[in-house]
């Protein structure tokens, strides 16, 4: 990836100050952020994944699915005379003057081994494959970095409490960035045992959707057999036939 | 009386009959026990090293969340009850440190930039204090239906309620606390040299075999007097001399009791008690 | 780099080693330092010694933090505090006692068990 000489329009150096005239000929307002410690300057009101490429970087890490839900555009910045440390997604963060940032586009992390039928939804089970959650020390570095909002100590710590039904629904949002892995003291690392947590609860502590269970057992015993097969054997155009015949708005039945 | 409670991880997990127990025996005597609504680990140990404030941290911040709570509930004399005799000694030094060494408040204070500062004024009781001065061994003794029937019971303190002497809740080398309970129960407390010795601790998880020698010698010490049962007021010295008699005798010779179940037995209030901990206790009340 | 080890304890901890009179009393009560390769007593007096030796012994993860010697010393020095030190000048260098994925019987172990080791065996 190339970025910043004299003929980028991004670079400090480059002729343009306060303002950008855009190829149709509007003027944008600039703001400067630092990338790696280098500073460019952009239109304000870009995501800094726009800005990111705006500048000149062509990414194949550190971006995913560009709309705020994969967790891979995890990016972590400073402001200038605030010694805070602020997190957010690429794609959904718009660029703010003086941003200092890096992206973190992975988190070494090991994910424990496990048979998920073997274990039971007890404090226990997580920490016989995870013990290192009982070094949490309560200092709340990983909530503070998470771009999700979540509260992540108070989830490790329902873990810890034995609420492991009350941890798995405060962590739905997580997106598995690994910030908080990063910043914790205990090497904790968060969304592996999230993701085990919320496995517990779904297999065997939420309500289970008995109209599903039903569903499955019909077709396993082949209700829906007979109907497929006619439909597989008719063809498309029978299919045409049926799709059309619905959004006119009549029945089925006879067919 | 409400009493904000703290009850610490391993009595959620390992140990839930001994809150069960008490939270429901303080409820016979009019003490309604609030849990608080955000509690963290305590960590175990409040940190022994003075050039350090990560360890306190914790039981700070759970301080603070009693202190809010308790003005949202109106309670102004702020008492938190522990049950678990570690998290009573680590929230207790904690509260301590905080209130004697002003370097290490302030840096708390600049540290835990999220909550309300600790204004130093929760008290950190435990369990056994609340029976002996707020509710009084008399008034105990009154409602006492099911006497133990002068079962020998062997009271094993541990460390934590005793040591360091600025938290003990008794005198640290002739402790007579508990033995006051079992008496007023009926109970006839041994004197035995381990009543206010080490189990070992965490020492199980790096050497568990020395852990269960230690259990045998302290089992053999008590039954050599008579006991019929341990006393006490840790869930790591109950699983630590419990497993330690599994391996080493291939059973356990001596089950071990919390205070509080023992308590709800003579009331005769056996709805706080697991039925297996109630025939276990009728086991051994009864004599065999 | 070098430094005097009590000069050391005493900024971790606080603690004046040469206070000890080396009465003994820490390990006469100590439950554990029958498996010590140096006993309380001596650990003290190695520090005044300033021999290193002593980090590298047996004896400092023995110790189970029941306070009973801090509790007996007459010269009112926090002896379980100075082991806690000397602890801790080996956690703060990445030297683990314990690993925490290999202890035996995570599952049946009361949480708070974990957490200790957690904290006294891991850095």
């Amino acid at each position: 990836m190339e970025s910043g000489n004299g003929n980028n329009p991004s670079s400090l150096k480059s002729k343009e100050h306060a303002s950008i005239e855009t190829s149709l000929g509007a003027t944008r307002r600039t703001v400067t952020i630092y990338v790696m410690g280098k500073g460019y300057r952009v239109p304000e009101g870009l995501t800094i994944l726009k800005a990111l490429e705006y500048i000149g970087y062509k990414l194949i890490r550190g971006v995913g699915c560009r709309a705020g839900f994969c967790g891979a555009c995890t990016t972590l910045w400073v402001k200038k005379g605030d010694y805070k440390l602020y997190s957010g997604l690429a794609c959904q963060t718009v660029v703010e003057d003086g941003m200092y940032l890096v992206q973190i586009p992975f988190v070494p992390a090991e994910k424990r081994k496990y048979d998920i039928n073997e274990l039971d939804p007890t404090v226990s089970s997580v920490l016989a494959l995870y013990p290192e959650i009982a070094r949490c020390i309560g200092c709340n570095a990983c909530t503070k970095v998470c771009p999700q909002n979540i509260q992540v100590m108070d989830a490790i710590q329902e873990i810890l409490r034995g609420n492991i039904a009350k941890a798995a629904r405060m962590v739905f949002d997580c997106i598995s960035c690994g910030a908080c892995s990063l910043r914790c003291p205990a090497e904790i690392k968060h969304f592996h045992v999230f993701q085990l947590v919320r496995r517990l609860y779904g297999k065997y502590l939420a309500p289970k959707a008995k109209h599903l269970e039903l569903r499955v057992r019909e077709i396993a015993d082949g209700k829906y057999e007979e109907p497929l097969s006619k439909l597989i054997e008719e063809g498309s155009e029978r299919w045409r036939g049926l799709a059309e015949k619905l959004q006119r708005g009549e029945s089925l039945e006879e067919d | 009386m409400k009493l904000l409670y703290y009850p610490g991880c391993t009595v959620k997990a390992t140990a839930t009959e001994y809150e069960k127990s008490a939270v429901g025996i303080l409820k016979e005597f009019g003490i309604e026990v609030i849990e608080l609504d955000r509690w963290i680990c305590c960590g175990v140990y409040h940190g022994m090293t003075s050039d350090t404030a990560y360890q306190t941290v914790a039981p700070i911040r759970n301080m603070i969340w009693a202190q809010e709570q308790a003005k949202k509930l109106g309670i102004n004399d702020v008492y938190l009850l522990t049950v678990c005799s570690m998290c009573y000694n680590t929230l207790k030094i904690a509260n301590i440190r905080y209130n004697e060494d002003e370097n290490i408040a302030r840096r708390i204070r600049a540290f835990i930039d999220d909550s309300p500062e600790y204004e130093g004024k929760v008290k950190v009781i435990h369990f056994m204090q609340v029976l002996k001065d707020f509710i009084g061994y008399d008034k105990i003794k009154e409602r006492v239906v099911n006497d133990l029937n002068g079962t020998k019971l062997a009271p094993f303190y541990g460390c934590m309620l005793l040591r360091p002497s600025i938290v003990a809740i008794d005198n640290p080398e002739r402790p007579t606390i508990m033995q006051e309970l079992l008496t007023v129960l009926g109970a006839e407390p041994i004197n035995y040299p381990y009543t206010n010795q080490c189990c070992y601790g965490y020492l199980v998880t790096k050497n568990p075999e020395l852990v269960w020698k230690r259990a045998e010698e302290i089992t053999d010490s008590a039954l050599s007097r008579g006991a019929k049962a341990f006393v006490t007021t840790c869930p790591l010295c109950a699983f630590n001399l419990t497993n330690g008699q599994k391996n080493a005798y291939g059973d356990v010779r001596l089950p071990v009791f919390y205070e509080s179940e023992l308590v709800a037995y003579a009331l005769g209030k056996y709805e706080y008690l697991r039925q297996d901990r109630l025939e276990l206790i009728k086991s051994i009340v009864k004599g065999d | 780099m070098e430094y005097d080890l009590a000069e050391k304890i005493r900024d971790i901890t606080g603690e004046n080693v040469y206070k000890c009179i080396s009465c003994a009393r820490c390990t006469a009560v100590c439950p554990v330092a029958i498996f010590m390769d140096y006993l309380p007593h001596q650990v003290i007096h190695l520090i005044r010694l300033n021999d290193k030796k002593i980090l590298d012994s047996k004896a400092i993860w023995y110790c189970v933090s029941c306070m009973y010697c801090t509790e007996r010393c007459p010269r009112n020095i926090d002896v379980a505090k100075i082991m806690e030190s000397l602890r801790a000048i080996n956690l703060r260098q990445r030297k683990d006692a314990v690993k925490l994925r290999e202890v035996k019987e995570l599952k049946e172990l009361p949480p708070m068990a974990l957490v200790a080791a957690g904290r006294k065996y891991t850095g």
